[in-house]
């Protein structure tokens, strides 16, 4: 029909009407009919009704409050509810329906996928949405159709789940960086991880979500989603700057850190977590001048004197800060160069000694002095330094191997792990070539010796008591390592080792693994009837741990402080329980990585800052 | 606003009229004040502020992506509109391809919201006439497409569904064989339209010749849309500028011709037709492919320092999003034009004038004004 029939005007047209008398109606009765067009009867499949959310998938990061348009959304505690893993928190989302304009962005940024909308939209019935449909109250029923023979919960509307997670807007796919092919950097101590370049480090922290659920499993508790959010913005000068605030390592970090941020990244729980590490590493390499990025202006001396025993990463946060607050430092080194387990435990193909002398040259530029080469108990007296300066702070860290007390240790050829890495690492050790290794442990100490000794050519066998998965290494390290060609035994409890002069062969007990009680990993097990199987072996490497070597200080303070030989009992501020001396590090605490010692070193110097205050009010 | 009392005379009374919220005659919250006499229209005062809620103001403190939830609200008969035109300018800006699936998509999202407000605009015009059969009969054929909207977007009115660089989810398997039904089941209808509608004495009477609007003062007063169009002027941004997929599509403007309001509203309906030629075009050329790129999430969207000005053919006529960025997570600044306040807030108190009382409503509804959208 053109434009010119309809303009003509007919008086008999609209009798047409008549006809729909005796028609249907566009209206259904509900809810006796339903509407048709949708193939589950009641409302729209992907229906944006009330709320339901799994309390034990949720763990409470709170950003379905942060991106609601209303401010519908508040976190409340709620206390009785069981966590989904060790970093989640303990507050809930709850909705005010009077606010709520349904628009789903909680849903869509719910990293969990805990929170979906349902179906249900009478809000005047507020039924019980555990209750099963049979059980329902008749007004409750009468009045909603729901899919056959489900639970409210069971009965989603809008929902982001598994299957269509990448439709949504938060982006799992982690960029990653350029790494070296495993052929090619077993053959080098090169570094082989490229740090991310400007482009690839915005894109990655354009992942964050801000939650800050990170912040909380950092030991030293690091301003993560604000400096990620700087990297975000293309400015890793203000990045830096907040890094800096909490840690005065960051190159080290970046490259070594054991990051318990991204165990907690709630991006990590349906997809991969954010590379928090890589990205400290980015701004940090992408800022000269550390100081003057992070606009440091520095006291004047206060003419308290303090020293710090160990040149360690506790020792050096523990000058930075102390010095921030206008005490003059002193730090005491045994070896020629500072830098501790960094120095000599870490190989360079982890961590180039420059990028660390970096950071270090850093904090040594605020003013600290350095004594290299000075022994405390040797050189320099104990009580001597305790007397001189207003506090002491040790922050010697782990050097006393644990051994692996089985027959045949004292042989030529079984070292300990931190012997072996200092040997690599000030180059005293050079070839290995066809030589055969077994490294006893599954740390990181282990990880960094096998991959060591790949690189100089021997061939390597980790002999580790429990599973894989039940390694205290990085998850990354064990996987760099196999693909570098390391075989690692399961389940391998060393026996003895073989040898007349120096060590031929190792021989180790098959356990069978025994699960722990109380939930812990499971223990190996080993009886009469376990196999033993021996290989071949020209050096046994034993890494299974260490324990601090505080012999310099004398026998009654020891005693006095409570040191029971593998760690010193310390309180928040890491002071101990003699008068004046303060401890931090790995010696103090259990987890034994570079973070915490960085945060005991921060905080014993708030540790000092008390101490003296309080004798200058006795005095 | 205060009335002035009334001023008898011989000949007239002259008095001030408010034709407001509480007028079935008036769209949306918005009010005129008319001084009458007599019986007809003297001077016409608009009176807006019923309406306004601050959506410029409310934009510049969410986040990028959080806006998306604000802006349909602006014109309530077609929030995808808005949506759609917010999703192009900041997509413009950050440089974002959108995939074609999405392209396509987004076509036949808006062609869906075009039908449905133009059906919702044209029962308009039968509740001041007094016709009000038609608009049983319009509301409940948009209902059917309220339908679809829920069964793609999972709301009905506010569907939420577009998203800088694509749409949200996918289309739902069946939805496009369901959409071809329900243009089958329109294109039936639209014969009883016309004859029960357009070809109605009582409409005609009623219509014809009514709110002449020439060609020269549409142009001069910033009219956009069907209004524009229906007075001569084939101005339609769809074929000016294409954007999206128009270029792809095939379809005419229909040429009605002389101003009045009848046809005004013949040329909505005659558009209607082209919608259901462009969605069948669509449905029949809809490639395979993602429905979105991959952007940052919401709290890290930063949309790259600078301005743009995206514009959309709506229902109504151009609707245009002004976008200031200066690079950080919020809009700088957000100004909307909305296609109907060239034509409710200005061309009305020139047009209104000599105007009798009962013709006002009939004009308001012939232009499909939506006040929402400049008293915002």
């Amino acid at each position: 029909m053109g434009s010119q029939d309809i303009e003509k005007k007919n008086g008999f047209a609209p009798i047409v009407g008549l006809k729909y008398l005796f028609k249907k109606p566009h209206t259904v009765r509900y809810p006796k009919e339903d509407l048709e067009v949708f193939p589950i009867s009641g409302n729209s499949p992907n229906y944006r009704g009330f709320h339901t959310n799994d309390l034990e998938k949720c763990i409470g990061c709170g950003n379905c409050a942060r991106i609601c348009p209303t401010d519908a959304v508040t976190m409340v505690e709620s206390g009785d509810v069981k966590v989904a893993n060790k970093f989640a928190k303990i507050v809930r989302p709850v909705f005010d329906y009077g606010r709520c304009c349904f628009c789903a962005q909680c849903v869509d940024v719910c990293p969990t996928g805990s929170l979906q909308m349902s179906r249900d939209y009478i809000h005047s019935f507020h039924p019980d949405l555990s209750v099963p449909v049979a059980d329902e109250p008749e007004i409750v029923s009468k009045d909603f159709i729901w899919r056959a023979d489900k639970k409210r919960s069971e009965n989603p509307g809008y929902v982001r789940n598994e299957s269509n997670k990448f439709d949504k807007v938060i982006n799992f796919e982690r960029i990653e960086p350029k790494k070296t092919d495993p052929d090619k950097r077993k053959i080098s101590f090169s570094k082989y991880v490229q740090i991310y370049s400007k482009a690839e480090a915005s894109k990655e922290a354009s992942r964050c979500l801000g939650c800050g659920v990170c912040v909380e499993a950092c030991p030293n508790e690091l301003h993560i989603p604000e400096y990620i959010n700087a990297i975000s913005k293309q400015n890793p000068e203000e990045s830096l700057e907040w890094i800096y605030k909490r840690n005065p390592l960051p190159l080290i970090c970046g490259e070594v850190c054991t990051h318990q941020c991204e165990e907690a990244c709630v991006v990590g729980i349906q997809g991969e977590p954010l590379a928090i590490r890589w990205l400290k590493t980015f701004s940090a390499s992408n800022v000269d001048d550390y100081l003057k990025t992070s606009k440091i202006t520095l006291p004047k001396f206060n003419g308290k004197k303090l020293a710090a025993i160990g040149g360690g990463p506790a020792s050096l946060a523990f000058g930075y800060y102390a010095r921030l607050l206008g005490y003059d430092v002193t730090i005491y080194e045994a070896e020629e160069k500072l830098g501790g387990a960094l120095m000599w435990g870490i190989p360079v193909y982890r961590l180039p000694k420059d990028e660390m002398m970096k950071d270090i040259n850093a904090i040594l530029s605020t003013g600290i002095n350095v004594r290299l080469k000075t022994k405390v108990g040797k050189d320099v007296k104990f009580e001597d330094l305790m007397n001189s300066c207003d506090a002491v702070f040790v922050g010697v860290g782990n050097s006393k191997p644990m051994t692996l007390k089985i027959k045949g240790e004292e042989l030529e050829g079984v070292m300990q792990g931190l012997t072996f890495m200092h040997m690599v690492n000030d180059g005293s050790l050079k070839d290995l070539k066809g030589k055969k290794i077994v490294v006893v442990g599954g740390g990181n100490v282990a990880m960094d010796v096998a991959r060591s000794s790949v690189r100089l050519g021997a061939d390597v066998t980790i002999v580790y008591r429990r599973r894989i998965e039940d390694m205290p290494a990085d998850p990354e390290e064990i996987e760099d390592a196999r693909e570098e060609g390391v075989k690692i035994v399961e389940m391998g409890v060393p026996a003895e080792i073989k040898g007349e002069k120096s060590a031929q062969a190792f021989e180790y007990a098959v356990a069978s693994l025994v699960k722990d009680p109380s939930g812990g990993r499971p223990k190996p097990v080993v009886d009469e009837k376990s196999p033993h199987v021996t290989l071949s072996v020209d050096y046994v490497i034993a890494a299974i741990g260490q324990t601090p070597s505080i012999d310099f200080i004398p026998t009654d303070i020891q005693q006095k402080i409570g040191f029971d030989g593998r760690f010193v009992p310390v309180d928040e501020y890491g002071r101990t329980k003699f008068k004046g001396l303060f401890c931090g590090g790995d010696a103090s605490n259990s987890r034994q990585d570079i973070i915490s010692a960085i945060g005991s070193g921060m905080r014993a110097t708030k540790g000092v800052e008390l101490y003296l205050a309080k004798e200058e009010r006795n005095v | 606003m205060e009335l002035n009392p009334l001023k008898e005379s011989n000949d007239y009374k002259y008095y001030e009229l408010f034709i407001g919220p509480n007028h079935p005659g008036i769209e949306g919250n918005f009010s005129y004040v008319l001084k009458m006499k007599g019986h007809s229209v003297e001077e016409v005062t608009p009176d807006p502020g019923l309406l306004h809620r601050g959506f410029e103001k409310l934009m510049e403190r969410r986040l990028w992506t959080q806006n998306l939830a604000l802006i349909p609200r602006i014109c309530v008969p077609e929030p995808d509109i808005n949506e759609v035109a917010y999703c192009l300018g900041v997509e413009h800006m950050m440089g974002i391809e959108v995939p074609k699936r999405a392209q396509y998509i987004r076509v036949i999202v808006l062609e869906l919201a075009r039908m449905a407000s133009f059906l919702f605009g044209m029962s308009g015009l039968g509740g001041t006439t007094g016709h009000y059969t038609s608009v049983q009969w319009l509301i409940g054929d948009r209902d059917y497409i309220l339908d679809l909207f829920e069964w793609l977007t999972g709301a009905r009115v506010y569907h939420i569904y577009q998203y800088p660089g694509g749409v949200k989810n996918d289309l739902p398997d069946g939805w496009l064989d369901k959409l071809s039904d329900f243009l089958d089941y329109l294109e039936k209808r639209l014969p009883e339209y016309d004859k029960f509608i357009f070809q109605n004495p009582i409409i005609q009477k009623r219509t014809v010749g009514l709110g002449y609007i020439p060609a020269e003062d549409a142009i001069e007063n910033g009219l956009t849309g069907p209004n524009l169009r229906a007075s001569g002027v084939m101005y339609d941004i769809r074929k000016a500028q294409p954007y999206l997929v128009y270029n792809e599509v095939d379809f005419e403007i229909p040429k009605t011709g002389d101003g009045d309001a009848f046809s005004r509203v013949l040329q909505r309906r005659l558009e209607l037709s082209e919608s259901i030629k462009i969605l069948r075009q669509c449905i029949k050329q809809i490639p395979q492919g993602p429905h979105r790129t991959k952007v940052p999430n919401p709290f890290q969207f930063r949309v790259p320092k600078g301005s743009y000005y995206s514009k959309v053919e709506s229902s109504r006529g151009e609707f245009g999003y002004y976008i200031v960025s200066d690079g950080d997570v919020k809009p700088y600044r957000v100004y909307v034009r909305g296609p109907s306040y060239s034509i409710g807030l200005y061309y009305a108190t020139k047009a209104l004038v000599g105007m009798r009382i009962e013709d006002v409503p009939v004009w308001i509804h012939t232009t499909d004004m939506c006040p929402p959208d400049f008293d915002r």
